[in-house]
C-alpha cells in the first residue's frame, strides 16, 4: 500500500449504501481504488482502498454507483471497477460506475 | 426432503430428474467425501454416474486435446464454458453436502446462474447459448427445499463463505478474459484461471486463504491499525459540506498561514504544522477526510471559517 493510500472498512446492507459509503469517503478528496473481501475481526468485511488525490482540494468527477456484474451501465457513467463485495453478509459480483467520467 | 437435480439431456436441453436418488446418495455421503477428498470437491472431470450426461455434453469441448485440434477463440470459449458449468454444478453439490446455510447455497447458485447467463451473452455458438440458458434456469432450482442436518455448521460457514468469495474473484477474472480475443486472453491463461477457480472452491484453499490473511494481517499490523472502521452514512447536507471543505483547499484563501491557524485550532502541535503550502493543505485534508460524522465536520468547518479559508 502506497503512502498516499489507506483502507476503509465498508459493511452495509444494500449496494446503494456501499456506494454511498464510497461517495462519503471521496468527498474528502480521495478516490476509490478497489475493494477486497477479507476475514477481519471474525467477520467477512469489505476493505476498500482509497488514494489521496493530488493536489489537495481535487475532487472526483462525480459519485459512484454499484450494479450487479453484467447489468446495464447507468446512463452517462464510466465503469471504474469490477469485483466482489459483501452486502448484508452475502458476497456479490458487482461493477462500479462513476457519473461523468473515470475520475 | 425434496432434493432435485437437473441434468442435461441431449444437445439442446436438460430434463428434471425428479426425486434424484443419486444426488440424495451423494449428499448423504457428503461428510465422508469431504474426508476422503481432503476437504475438496471431487475434481470436475472425475466422472460419476450421477453426472454422466452432463459430462458427455461437455466432455469434448472441455478437453485440452480437443482445443488444439482447432485452436482459437471459439475453441477457448467452448473449453472454458464446459469447465465452468461443470465446476459450478459440482461445487453446489459439494457445498450442499457441507452446509445447510441457505444464504451460502443461494450465493453459490446465484454465482452459477450469473456464470451461465454471462457466458450465454459472450460465447459465440448457438448450441452453447441454448445449453447455457437451459442450465441457468435449472440451477435456480437447486436453491429450493434445503433441509439438511447441520454438519460442522458454524466453523464450516466461514470456509464456505471464503470459497464463495474466492470463486467469484476468479470468475470475474475469467469472464473478463473471455471478453477479450485469444491474444489478450490466451488459452494457457484460461487453463490457469480454471485451475484457480477449482482451487478456490476447496476447503483446503479456503483454509490457506484464511491463514494467509492472518499472516498478512500481522505483517500489515501498522496499516490495519490505521484502517478506518465502518461508520454510518453521512446525510446529504453533511456530504455537501465536506465536499465544500475539500474544494476550499484549492482556493487562494488556503495559504500556509491560514492553514496553520486552522490546524492549530484543530489541535495540531505547533511544531508539526507544515510550512510548505502543499503539505499544509494535505495536513488540513487529513482532518477533512477523517471527519466522518456531523460533529467532526462541523468542527473542521468552524476552524476553516475562523481562519478565513472558507
Amino acid at each position: 500500500m502506497d503512502e498516499d493510500q489507506y483502507i476503509r472498512e465498508i459493511n452495509k446492507s444494500t449496494l446503494d449504501d456501499v456506494a454511498g459509503a464510497v461517495n462519503d469517503e471521496e468527498v474528502g478528496g480521495t478516490e476509490f481504488v478497489r475493494s477486497t473481501v477479507e476475514w477481519y475481526d471474525n467477520a467477512f468485511v469489505n476493505l476498500a482502498l482509497f488514494r489521496y488525490l493530488d493536489p489537495p482540494g481535487t475532487l472526483v468527477s462525480g459519485p459512484v454507483q454499484l450494479v450487479a456484474y453484467g447489468a446495464a451501465a447507468p446512463p452517462g457513467s464510466t465503469r471504474v471497477w469490477g469485483g466482489v463485495v459483501v452486502v448484508d453478509g452475502v458476497n456479490q459480483a458487482v461493477e462500479m460506475y462513476r457519473e461523468g467520467g473515470a475520475a | 426432503m425434496d432434493l432435485r437435480l437437473f441434468i442435461f439431456s441431449g444437445e439442446h436441453g436438460f430434463r428434471r430428474a425428479g426425486q434424484a436418488v443419486l444426488l440424495f446418495a451423494g449428499l448423504a455421503l457428503g461428510g465422508c467425501q469431504t474426508v476422503r477428498n481432503g476437504g475438496a470437491p471431487e475434481p470436475s472431470f472425475d466422472i460419476n454416474t450421477d453426472l454422466k450426461q452432463l459430462s458427455e455434453q461437455y466432455q469434448n469441448a472441455s478437453s485440452i486435446a480437443n482445443y488444439y485440434k482447432a485452436p482459437g477463440r471459439d475453441a477457448r470459449d467452448d473449453f472454458v464454458t464446459g469447465r465452468l458449468v461443470s465446476m459450478d454444478l459440482r461445487y453446489i453439490q459439494f457445498i450442499r453436502g457441507l452446509t445447510s446455510e441457505k444464504q451460502q447455497i443461494d450465493s453459490a447458485t446465484d454465482a452459477a446462474t450469473m456464470t451461465l447467463n454471462l457466458l450465454g451473452t459472450i460465447v459465440g455458438s448457438a448450441r452453447a447459448k441454448t445449453n447455457l440458458a437451459a442450465t441457468a434456469a435449472g440451477v435456480g432450482g437447486l436453491k429450493t427445499n434445503v433441509d439438511k442436518h447441520f454438519y460442522f455448521e458454524k466453523s464450516i460457514e466461514a470456509l464456505v463463505a471464503t470459497m464463495n468469495a474466492q470463486r467469484k474473484e476468479v470468475l470475474v477474472r475469467i469472464i473478463g478474459g473471455l471478453q477479450q480475443d485469444i491474444d489478450a486472453y490466451p488459452f494457457t491463461q484460461a487453463v490457469t484461471d480454471l485451475h484457480d477457480y477449482y482451487a478456490a472452491g476447496t476447503l483446503n484453499g479456503a483454509i490457506i486463504s484464511i491463514q494467509q490473511q492472518a499472516v498478512q494481517k500481522e505483517d500489515d499490523a501498522n496499516e490495519k491499525i490505521q484502517m478506518v472502521r465502518d461508520v454510518a452514512l453521512l446525510t446529504p447536507a453533511a456530504r455537501t459540506t465536506k465536499r465544500q471543505l475539500t474544494a476550499a483547499l484549492a482556493q487562494p484563501g488556503a495559504t500556509p498561514e491560514a492553514l496553520a491557524k486552522a490546524l492549530a485550532t484543530l489541535g495540531m502541535d505547533a511544531e508539526k504544522i507544515p510550512k510548505d503550502a502543499r503539505l499544509a493543505r494535505r495536513a488540513m485534508q487529513n482532518y477533512i477526510v477523517n471527519a466522518r460524522d456531523p460533529a467532526a465536520i462541523d468542527a473542521v468547518q468552524k476552524a476553516m471559517k475562523a481562519a478565513n479559508i472558507l
